[in-house]
């Protein structure tokens, strides 16, 4: 019974393997995409450069081929093609069982993360720890480091790594015979990757539960999950899909085997073997069926056949130098020449299985072949093996023992940290929480601070203009109140001095004094004058327009021209009458000057406006002046005051030889 | 038999009052009713207007007797007063004002019969001024009559318009073909109407008898070249 049920797991196990390798193939098709897309910076060259010493590297295994492909990528590469050059070359050195390149790998994808900080090469590096103490016969640190590097997965929210780890750890488990560890690592790896929708690693997910199941005497639920594992199968693209059935067949052949219903073993292992070239191109099937097959012909007592099918079984494995598989079919051998009393034959495949199963540490073999050898073997030599057999699996059950409780520790470990990273988790979040509402608190009382300055800001700014307003009325006001004197005083000049003056005038003419009286009359004239420049008619009575012809036409004579353009360009029946006084007499000014002083034949007034300003430009050709070697007139002062007053801006433009030019621009309202 | 022309003659100053009326007297016999205030002259008006009207007023502009009570102001004031009721009644304006705007003022918009000046006046030119009137035209004195000639050619010459078609006038036998060439301010073209309309505002203002008289007149007045 003991050959029996070795040989299956065997097959489990074989079936592990190949799991692992389509794992590894896929996950380089992955590394390949990641460096085919991802990779701008670099050249095609260099990637393809690595990618061909990676190619050789898979051929011939030089152990110098990983060192230069590092150098290279190193030298030229970016980040990310260092990285995928790391870990295609330790993947490699672990299928190749290149210990020291595999060092190499891990080493170097750990200084790559002190560099980088990338967590995935983290995970890698941990990962490549693992392998490297899974070669090494530790399952222990390998599960220790495979956890680890699970860890970190999760943490990037790489679910498919995840589960990849999980599987390799529930492997580890299975073989190290913790069943339960190795159901709880497959559930978790479920739950990672269900989510995903990803259905091929679903899929060896399930294959894996059913073995665990299969192990632990539930043959039934295992038959379940194998079947759903084919399901799947079936639902992933790409699998030679016959194939796939042939490794179902065989898990189902060994549930029927194991449930002592040869008949239905039989049956499934001839229709895996009825699969077409499956010998050629998935012997490790072909031969798994094949012993399968053997083995229920044998417990069945078909011994011939079985025979013949156990040697093309050791032929197939001894061509392939599979280690593995030859220690359990010598063990079979020799367990089936027990059954058919030829001790001698079963005696020598007992030892050899022995030394090959001692050579590749299979322990659960050795025990079996020194039990089966204390037992055929007579005298002191059999008491050595019985001896032997005692001390090995008194020290198996100590470490199987030992692992299951490391493994648990581990996982233990692991949660308690889950937990306590909840708990600080929490916290921090809580913390967060009270700072964002902190900030929230700091963002609120500085945008009412804000809105309160914004307030105070539009607050003064009314007052100001307001006060500006009424500034500015108040001037306009005091334009009309001197308006008013002058017109006052224009008055009395006309009516009262001007009379008193006329009457003088008469009296002097009658009493002949004509030298005085003509004398007498030049002074009213200038009276008159005088009294014309102040008094002023409404701009209600006589529109602006009007007034300026009237201007003009006072001053106009045919060797001073006055011209007035764009006058009807702005709308006077908007513009305060005190500041159309202001330019009327800034207008009169101007002309009495162009005429008086600057000797000017033409004047051109040059009216325009803005929405809320008035601009008048006035330019003469006549002689000019230097604005900055003489101070300005009197008149001219006078005029740029009365502009200021009623906050217009004045500005003069004069230059020997080349006339005057005023610019006056004032606002058309107190508005 | 033929009644004697009424007149009242409206000033502050007593010795202007006398020298109107002297001049009044030299000119023919007269019915001269005086007052020195605007309130009293636009009460006398009105109270007689039914029994005994005055055909004529002559009335300064400004008064400097003027109190609190004072309604009418002065001339502009009263000479509103009087075209507001419609009293038939021509009006002549005999005073010291030349400043154009206040002229331009009273003449725009009030429209006088005659606008005399005290300075200049004699009893022949209030004859000729009173002659004037009662054949309903208008008769502005001489300086007067240049200041406001000038304003016409002032504005004449900044209405960009009003050249173009003094331009246009020599060049088209026909008015009706000034029609198409004339273009407004606002870049599309006079109507023949409005054409007329400013051909008939020129020659009132140059003065001119017909449009050939005022293409003459605005060469002669520098308008045109």
């Amino acid at each position: 019974m003991i050959i029996k049920g070795s040989e299956i797991k065997e097959c489990i196990k074989k079936s592990n393997f190949f799991n692992k390798n389509k794992k590894a193939i896929l996950f380089l098709l992955l590394i390949t995409n990641i460096t085919l897309t991802a990779q701008d910076k670099v050249s095609n060259s260099v990637r393809d450069s690595t990618l061909t010493l990676l190619n050789e590297y898979t051929k011939t295994n030089q152990p110098d081929l990983p060192t230069k492909a590092f150098l290279f990528a190193e030298q030229k590469g970016g980040d990310t093609l260092i990285r995928n050059t790391y870990i295609n070359f330790g993947i490699k050195s672990y299928f190749a069982k290149d210990l020291s390149n595999l060092v190499l790998s891990e080493k170097k994808l750990k200084q790559f993360y002190l560099k980088t900080k990338d967590t995935m090469a983290l995970a890698k590096h941990l990962y490549f720890k693992g392998l490297y103490h899974k070669l090494q016969f530790n399952p222990d640190s390998s599960f220790y480091y495979y956890n680890e590097s699970k860890n970190f997965s999760v943490q990037l929210k790489d679910s498919l790594e995840a589960t990849r780890r999980l599987l390799s750890m529930a492997a580890l488990q299975y073989d190290e015979r913790d069943y339960l560890g190795s159901e709880n690592s497959i559930i978790e790896g479920l739950r990672f990757v269900e989510p995903l929708g990803n259905l091929f690693f679903t899929g060896l997910l399930y294959e894996r539960l059913g073995n665990v199941l299969f192990i632990t005497g539930r043959e039934k639920e295992a038959r379940k999950n194998y079947l759903k594992f084919f399901e799947l199968q079936k639902q992933t693209p790409g699998l030679v899909l016959k194939y796939e059935e042939a490794r179902l067949y065989n898990h189902l052949g060994n549930t029927y085997e194991a449930e002592r219903n040869n008949l239905k073993a039989v049956e499934y292992f001839k229709k895996s073997l009825a699969i077409d070239s499956l010998k050629f191109n998935s012997v490790y099937r072909y031969e798994s069926a094949l012993a399968g097959l053997s083995y229920n012909n044998f417990i069945l007592g078909e011994n011939k056949l079985a025979l013949k099918g156990f040697l093309e079984v050791l032929k197939s494995r001894k061509d392939r130098n599979y280690k593995r598989g030859l220690v359990i079919t010598h063990s079979n051998l020799s367990d089936f020449y027990i059954g058919t009393n030829d001790v001698n034959n079963s005696k020598l495949h007992a030892e050899k299985s022995l030394e090959l199963a001692k050579s590749i540490s299979f322990n659960r073999y050795i025990l079996e072949n020194l039990a089966r050898l204390s037992s055929i073997t007579k005298g002191e030599k059999g008491r050595l093996f019985l001896e032997e057999y005692r001390v090995l699996n008194d020290s198996l059950v100590e470490r199987e023992r030992f692992l299951k409780n490391q493994f648990a520790k581990v996982r233990y470990e692991t949660e308690k940290k889950e937990a306590e990273n909840v708990h600080l988790k929490e916290e921090n979040s809580r913390k967060e929480l009270l700072l964002e509402t902190e900030k929230q608190h700091k963002i609120i009382g500085w945008l009412i601070a804000g809105f309160c300055i914004l307030i105070i800001f539009f607050g003064i700014s009314v007052v100001l203009s307001r006060r500006k307003k009424m500034l500015f009325k108040a001037q306009l006001l005091q334009v009309e109140v001197r308006e008013k004197e002058r017109q006052q005083i224009a008055k009395s000049l006309h009516d009262e001095v001007a009379g008193d003056i006329r009457m003088l005038h008469l009296k002097l003419s009658k009493t002949n004094q004509l030298e005085e009286a003509e004398k007498l009359n030049v002074i009213k004239e200038n009276v008159r004058n005088l009294s014309h420049q102040l008094s002023s008619e409404s701009f209600d009575k006589v529109s602006f327009k009007d007034q300026i012809i009237n201007l003009i036409s006072d001053y106009f004579d045919f060797n001073f021209r006055i011209k007035a353009k764009n006058i009807d360009d702005v709308d006077w029946t908007k513009v305060n009458n005190a500041i159309k006084r202001t330019l009327f007499l800034s207008v009169r000014e101007s002309i009495q000057n162009a005429k008086k002083y600057a000797e000017a034949t033409e004047l051109i007034l040059n009216f325009s406006e803005t929405k809320k300003t008035v601009l008048l430009v006035i330019s003469d050709n006549g002689k000019g002046f230097d604005v900055k070697a003489r101070k300005t007139g009197i008149g001219l002062k006078n005029l740029e005051e009365r502009i200021l007053e009623i906050n217009g801006t004045f500005s003069l433009e004069s230059d020997i030889g080349k006339g005057t030019t005023i610019k006056i621009e004032t606002f058309k309202n107190e508005n | 038999m033929k009644t004697k022309t009424r007149i009242l003659v409206v000033d502050d100053h007593q010795l202007v009052i006398q020298g109107i009326l002297c001049s009044l007297k030299e000119v023919g016999d007269f019915d001269v009713v005086t007052t020195n205030n605007c309130d009293e002259a636009f009460s006398l008006i009105k109270s007689n207007v039914k029994t005994n009207p005055f055909q004529l007023i002559f009335t300064d502009l400004s008064f400097d007797n003027l109190t609190e009570d004072t309604n009418l102001d002065g001339g502009e004031e009263l000479i509103k007063a009087i075209k507001n009721n419609d009293f038939d009644i021509k009006i002549a304006v005999i005073t010291g004002h030349t400043e154009t705007n206040r002229v331009f003022n009273v003449i725009n918009n009030l429209k006088p019969n005659a606008y005399l000046l005290k300075s200049k006046c004699d009893g022949t030119e209030i004859g000729f001024a009173i002659k004037k009137m009662m054949t309903n035209d208008y008769y502005y004195t001489h300086e007067i009559h240049q200041k406001i000639m000038r304003r016409n050619i002032i504005q004449i010459q900044m209405d960009e318009v009003a050249i173009h078609i003094l331009k246009e006038l020599p060049n088209h036998p026909k008015i009706a073909n000034l029609e198409g060439i004339i273009k407004k301010v606002d870049g599309t073209f006079l109507k023949l109407r409005s054409i007329e309309t400013k051909l008939s505002n020129l020659r009132i203002d140059l003065n001119a008898n017909n449009n050939t008289d005022l293409v003459l007149k605005a060469k002669e007045l520098g308008i045109i070249d």
